[in-house]
C-alpha cells in the first residue's frame, strides 16, 4: 500500500486558488459573459490579486510539502509575487488589445495566461525534477497557444510552429538530461541528488545530464545558441504575449535553474560556471550586435532580450549569494522596464491597428510626449544607466562577478551595455529627432497609461532608492546560504 | 540647516524640471521664467554657500552623510571643500547664463528648458558627492539631457556628434565604474565612501589598474589627447548653450575627478602615471593650440582652444605642487567662465552672420562694436593677459610645474604664445576689415549684455584679486598634498 504524503494545503493555497479561479473564469466565459473581454479581464486580474493575497502569509515562512517536492521559502514567494504581478500587468493591457484586434475567445486567452502563471509558480517553488518539468510544460504549452493567437496571420502561424517544434525538442533534451541524473543518483528530489553525489567524482553521465538540462533551460531563457526562435516568435505573437514571454517564463526558467544548480549540483559548480560564462558572453554579444540593424521594434527588443539573458547568466557564472541577489534585482528591473517598453510599442501601434516598425516611432515626442518620455526611461533603464532600476540590476550582478574574480566578464558586460546604448538611442532618435508622418495626437487607452505609469514610477523609484528592492533581494538570496 | 545646502542646490533643479514638465508646452513664457527662476535660485544658493564657507577649515564642510544602500555600503554623502565650491559656483552661474542666453530659442522650448535644468542636477551633484556610487549616478545623469541638447537643437551633423559624445563618454564611464568596483573590493572596507576608501589599503597593482580604468573615464571627459576626438564634433554641433555647458562644466567634471578621486582617493594608483599625465597634458596644450590655429570655423577654434587650456589644468594637477594644483583649480573656474563667454560670443556672431566661417566674418568692430569689444576682451582673458582671470591660473600652473618638469613647463609656456597667436590672429581676421553689407550687424541687445557684463566683471575681479578664490582653494589643496605626501 503506497503511503500518500501529507499535504500542507496552506503552502499550496496560492496555486490552488489560482487554478480554481482560472477555471471559474473559463466557466464564466462559457456560460455568463461570453466574449465580455473587459469583465473577464478584470476578473482574471482579481484572481491574480487574490492569489497574491493568499500568498502573503507565506512571506518569511520556510518549509516544504508534497514529500519535499514543493518548497515554501522566501525565494519561491518572491518569484510568485513577481509572476502574479507581471501577469496582472499583461492582462490589464491585453483587454484593449483583444478588443482592438477583435481576437476571439478572450476567456481562453486569460485562462491560458493564468495557467501559465500557475506553471511558473510551481517552477520557482519546486525542488523536484519532475515537478519542475511539469511546471515548465504547463507554462510552455500555454505559451505556444498564446503565441499563435493571431490565428489568421500566416507570419504568426509560422513562428508559432517553429516555437512549438523547437520548444518540444528543448523540453525533450532537458528531460533526457533529467533521466541521466536520475539514472545515476536514483533521485529526483534536488537535495537528495546533492546527497547522492556528495563525495562522488564527477562522472561523465552526470555532467552530460546537467549539460542537457542547462541546454533545455537555455532555450527557454532565449540564450545563444538556442535563440533562433526568439525574433520570429516575438515578432509574430500578439504584443502583450511578447511582453509576457520576454519576462515571466524567462524569470521562471532562471528560478528553476538556480534551484537545480545550487541545490542539486553545488559540487559541480566548476563545470556549469564555465558553461554559463560561455553562454553569457555569446548571448550578450550576439543579442546586442544583432539588435543594431533591426528595423522592427519587436525584433529589436527580441534581440535585446537575448542580450539581457546574457547579463543575467553572468550571475550564474559568479554563483554566490550576491549574484543570486543580483539575479532577483535584475529580474524585477527587467520585468518593469521590458513590460513598460512593450506597452509603449503596444500603445504606438494601437491607434493605427498595427505598425511596429521603428519608423512608426518617428516624432512620437510630438504625438504623445508622455509615451515618448516613458520610453526614454525604459530604454535608459535597459541600457543600464542610473538612476534607474536597470542600473542596479547590472551593478549587483557585476559586483558579484568582480567579487569572484570575473572582472573581465564584468568588463565584457559593461562594454556590451555600451553596444546596446547604440540601438536603444536609435529609438530615442526616431522619437525625438524625426518628423512624424502625421501630426495627429496619439490617444492612449487608460489601461496602457496606467501600466506605463506603474512601470515608469517603479523603475525610477528603485533607481533612486534601491534598498526597497535590494534589501529584499539580499534577504531572499540567503536561502542559498553557504554558497562560495 | 546650512549643511543641507549642497542637497538643496543639487535638487532644486529637479523640482523645477518637474514644474516645467507639468507646464503645458504652449506656455512658452512661463517655461522660460520657470527655468530662469530655478537656475537663478541655484545660483543664489551657491553664492550663499560660497559666503558660508569656513576658510579656516581645510576639510569637508556642510556634509550630510546618511546611509543610502547599506547592503553594499553606499552612502548619500554630500559635502564641499575649497575645490568643489568654485566649481559649483561656476556651474550655477553658467547654467543660469545659458538659460538667459537661450531666451530666443523657440524650437521645442519646453523640452529644451527641461533638459537644461535637468542637466544641472548631475553637473552640480558630481562636484559635491563624496560617495563613489552617488558620484557615478550624477556623472551619468548628465549624459542623457546633453545628448538631447546636441541631437535636437544642434547643427547639421548633430546626430552624429550627439551619439559620438554619448558613446565615448559612456565607454569611459563604464571603465571608470569597473575601476571603482576594483577599489571597492580590494579595499575590503565594504564601502563606497570615497574618504574611507582613501584611508584603506589596496594592493598597489590593483590600485594602478583601477586608476587606469578611471583614467580613461576622466580623460575622455577632460578631454586629454588622444581621447578628445568627440569634443570638436560635439562642441561645434551643439547649440550655443550646450557648448557653454560642455566646455564650461562637463570638461571640469573630468579634471575635478582627477583631483578628487585621482589625488585624494587613489593617489597610489595615480602617482606611477603622473609623468605620463603631465606629458599628455603638454601634448594637449600644443596639439590643441596648433589645431585651433588652422580652423576656419570660429566655434571649432574655440573648441580646440579648450583642449589646449585643459592641458594646463592637467599639467598643474600632475605637478603635485601647491602652486600647480591651486593654479589648476583656479584655471578650472576661469576657463569655465572665459570659454563659456567665448562660445556665447560665437553664438551672438552666428545669430547675426548666419555663418561661423572666419573668412566670411569681417569688420565686426565696425558692424557690432560691443560684441567685438567683448570678443577682444574674452580673447585677451583666454590667452592669459595679466589682471584677467585666465592669467592667474596659467601662471600658477607654470610656476608650480617648473621645479618638477622644467622642459615641459618650457613647452607649455610656448603654448601660451601659440594661444596668443591664434586668438590675436582671429581678432584681426574677424574684428577688422570691411563688414559684409549683406549681414545685419545688430549690436548686442540689453539681454545679451545683461549676462555678458557680469561675466566680464567676474573675469576682472578674479584676475585682479584672485585671493577671493585662492584663499578658499589653498588650504584644501595644501591639506590634500600633505596627506598624499608629494611626489
Amino acid at each position: 500500500m503506497l503511503a500518500l504524503p501529507k499535504v500542507n494545503y496552506a503552502f499550496l493555497a496560492p496555486e490552488l486558488l489560482l487554478i480554481f479561479l482560472a477555471l471559474m473564469v473559463l466557466i464564466a466565459d462559457l456560460f455568463w459573459w461570453r466574449g465580455r473581454t473587459r469583465v473577464l479581464g478584470w476578473l482574471s486580474v482579481a484572481s491574480l490579486i487574490a492569489a497574491g493575497v493568499v500568498a502573503l502569509p507565506l512571506v518569511g515562512k520556510t518549509g516544504s510539502t508534497l514529500a519535499n517536492a514543493l518548497l515554501v521559502d522566501p525565494f519561491a514567494v518572491f518569484f510568485k509575487m513577481v509572476f502574479l504581478a507581471s501577469t496582472a500587468l499583461i492582462i490589464v493591457v491585453s483587454m484593449d488589445y483583444l478588443a482592438r484586434y477583435k481576437l476571439p475567445s478572450s476567456g481562453e486567452y486569460y485562462v491560458l495566461l493564468l495557467f501559465a502563471t500557475v506553471g511558473m509558480m510551481f517552477m520557482a517553488a519546486s525542488s523536484d525534477l519532475i515537478m519542475i518539468y511539469v511546471g515548465l510544460e504547463l507554462t510552455s504549452i500555454s505559451s505556444y497557444i498564446l503565441a499563435g493567437y493571431h490565428k489568421t496571420d500566416a507570419r504568426s502561424n509560422e513562428s508559432v510552429l517553429k516555437y512549438f517544434i523547437l520548444g518540444l525538442i528543448a523540453s525533450g533534451i532537458m528531460l533526457y538530461g533529467f533521466t541521466f541524473i536520475y539514472g545515476f543518483t536514483g533521485q529526483t528530489e534536488l537535495g537528495a541528488i546533492a546527497n547522492a553525489l556528495r563525495g562522488e567524482s564527477a562522472s561523465l553521465a552526470v555532467i552530460v545530464g546537467v549539460m542537457f538540462a542547462i541546454a533545455g533551460f537555455a532555450f527557454k531563457v532565449a540564450s545563444v545558441p538556442f535563440h533562433q526562435w526568439v525574433p520570429d516568435v516575438y515578432e509574430g505573437a500578439p504584443t502583450p504575449i511578447t511582453a509576457f514571454l520576454s519576462v515571466a517564463p524567462k524569470a521562471a526558467a532562471f528560478a528553476a535553474l538556480a534551484r537545480i544548480l545550487f541545490l542539486a549540483f553545488p559540487d559541480f559548480a566548476g563545470y556549469w560556471k564555465m558553461i554559463f560564462i560561455l553562454l553569457a558572453i555569446a548571448s550578450m554579444f550576439i543579442g546586442n550586435l544583432m539588435a543594431i540593424p533591426q528595423k522592427n521594434i519587436k525584433r529589436m527588443l527580441a534581440y535585446s532580450s537575448i542580450a539581457h539573458a546574457g547579463y543575467i547568466m553572468v550571475a550564474f557564472a559568479a554563483a554566490n549569494e550576491r549574484a543570486i541577489a543580483g539575479l532577483l534585482i535584475y529580474i524585477v528591473a527587467y520585468v518593469l522596464m521590458n513590460i513598460g517598453a512593450f506597452v509603449v510599442v503596444l500603445a504606438v501601434a494601437h491607434q493605427r491597428g498595427g505598425g511596429e516598425e521603428l519608423t512608426d516611432f518617428n516624432g512620437l515626442s510630438k504625438r504623445s510626449p508622455f509615451l515618448a518620455l516613458s520610453m526614454v526611461v525604459f530604454l535608459v533603464a535597459l541600457t543600464g544607466l542610473p538612476p534607474t532600476a536597470g542600473f542596479w540590476g547590472k551593478l549587483w550582478i557585476f559586483l558579484a562577478a568582480v567579487d569572484k574574480g570575473l572582472w573581465w566578464l564584468a568588463l565584457i558586460g559593461f562594454l556590451n551595455s555600451v553596444i546596446s546604448l547604440y540601438y536603444y538611442v536609435n529609438v530615442i532618435r526616431h522619437m525625438y529627432l524625426f518628423e512624424p508622418d502625421t501630426e495627429e495626437a496619439l490617444s492612449t487607452p487608460a489601461t496602457f497609461s496606467g501600466v506605463i505609469w506603474i512601470t515608469v514610477l517603479a523603475t525610477l523609484l528603485i533607481g533612486v532608492y534601491p534598498p526597497i528592492l535590494t534589501d529584499v533581494a539580499e534577504t531572499v538570496a540567503r536561502v542559498f546560504g553557504g554558497l562560495g | 540647516m546650512i549643511k543641507w545646502l549642497p542637497t538643496i542646490i543639487t535638487f532644486l533643479p529637479l523640482l523645477f524640471t518637474l514644474f516645467i514638465i507639468v507646464t503645458p508646452k504652449d506656455k512658452i513664457k512661463a517655461i522660460r521664467i520657470l527655468a530662469a527662476v530655478g537656475t537663478g535660485l541655484v545660483l543664489v544658493a551657491s553664492i550663499v554657500m560660497y559666503l558660508a564657507f569656513d576658510y579656516s577649515n581645510p576639510g569637508f564642510q556642510m556634509s550630510v552623510q546618511v546611509p543610502w544602500i547599506p547592503m553594499i555600503g553606499a552612502e548619500y554623502y554630500m559635502a564641499v571643500d575649497g575645490i568643489s565650491i568654485p566649481l559649483v559656483v561656476v556651474t550655477a552661474l553658467l547654467t543660469f547664463v545659458c538659460i538667459i542666453a537661450s531666451w530666443k530659442i523657440d524650437k521645442r522650448v519646453k523640452e529644451y528648458m527641461g533638459m537644461m535644468v535637468f542637466c544641472e542636477i548631475g553637473m552640480l551633484g558630481v562636484f559635491m558627492a563624496l560617495d563613489f556610487l552617488l558620484f557615478y549616478v550624477f556623472w551619468e545623469i548628465v549624459l542623457i539631457p546633453m545628448y538631447f541638447l546636441i541631437a535636437i537643437w544642434g547643427g547639421p551633423r548633430r546626430e552624429y556628434a550627439a551619439i559620438k559624445f554619448f558613446l565615448f563618454t559612456f565607454i569611459g564611464s563604464v571603465l571608470m565604474l569597473l575601476g571603482i568596483l576594483a577599489v571597492y573590493f580590494y579595499s575590503g572596507e565594504g564601502t563606497f565612501n570615497m574618504m574611507r576608501l582613501a584611508e584603506a589599503t589596496v594592493p598597489p597593482l590593483v590600485l594602478k589598474l583601477a586608476f587606469l580604468g578611471m583614467f580613461v573615464g576622466f580623460a575622455v571627459k577632460v578631454p586629454i589627447v588622444p581621447f578628445h576626438t568627440w569634443l570638436p564634433d560635439a562642441h561645434v554641433e551643439a547649440p550655443t548653450a550646450a557648448s557653454v555647458l560642455l566646455a564650461g562644466v562637463l570638461l571640469k567634471m573630468g579634471t575635478y575627478a582627477f583631483v578628487r578621486i585621482g589625488l585624494q582617493v587613489v593617489p597610489g594608483g595615480m602617482k606611477p602615471f603622473i609623468t605620463m599625465i603631465a606629458v599628455l597634458g603638454v601634448i594637449s596644450i600644443i596639439y590643441g593650440a596648433l589645431c585651433a590655429m588652422v580652423q576656419t570655423d570660429l566655434k571649432k577654434l574655440v573648441a580646440y582652444s579648450s583642449i589646449s587650456h585643459m592641458g594646463y589644468v592637467m599639467l598643474g594637477i600632475a605637478s603635485l605642487t601647491p602652486a600647480g594644483l591651486n593654479g589648476a583649480v583656479l584655471q578650472m573656474f576661469s576657463h569655465g567662465v572665459i570659454t563659456g563667454m567665448l562660445f556665447l560670443v560665437v553664438g551672438l556672431v552666428y545669430e547675426r552672420a548666419k555663418t561661423r566661417d572666419i573668412a566670411k566674418i569681417n569688420g565686426l568692430f565696425v558692424g557690432a562694436t560691443m560684441i567685438s569689444g567683448i570678443w577682444v576682451f574674452t580673447s585677451l582673458a583666454s590667452f592669459g593677459l595679466p589682471s584677467l582671470a585666465g592669467f592667474v591660473g596659467e601662471f600658477l600652473v607654470l610656476i608650480g610645474t617648473f621645479p618638477v618638469y622644467g622642459v615641459m613647463t618650457g613647452i607649455a609656456a610656448a603654448g601660451i604664445i601659440l594661444t596668443a597667436g591664434y586668438l590675436v590672429w582671429t581678432i584681426q581676421r574677424i574684428c577688422f576689415g570691411k563688414p559684409d553689407p549683406e549681414i545685419d550687424w545688430r549690436d548686442a541687445t540689453a539681454r545679451e549684455l545683461s549676462y555678458m557684463v557680469p561675466m566680464m566683471i567676474i573675469i576682472v575681479i578674479v584676475g585682479v584679486y584672485p585671493a577671493l578664490l585662492t584663499n578658499m582653494i589653498t588650504p584644501t589643496t595644501a591639506a590634500l598634498l600633505t596627506k598624499m605626501g608629494g611626489l
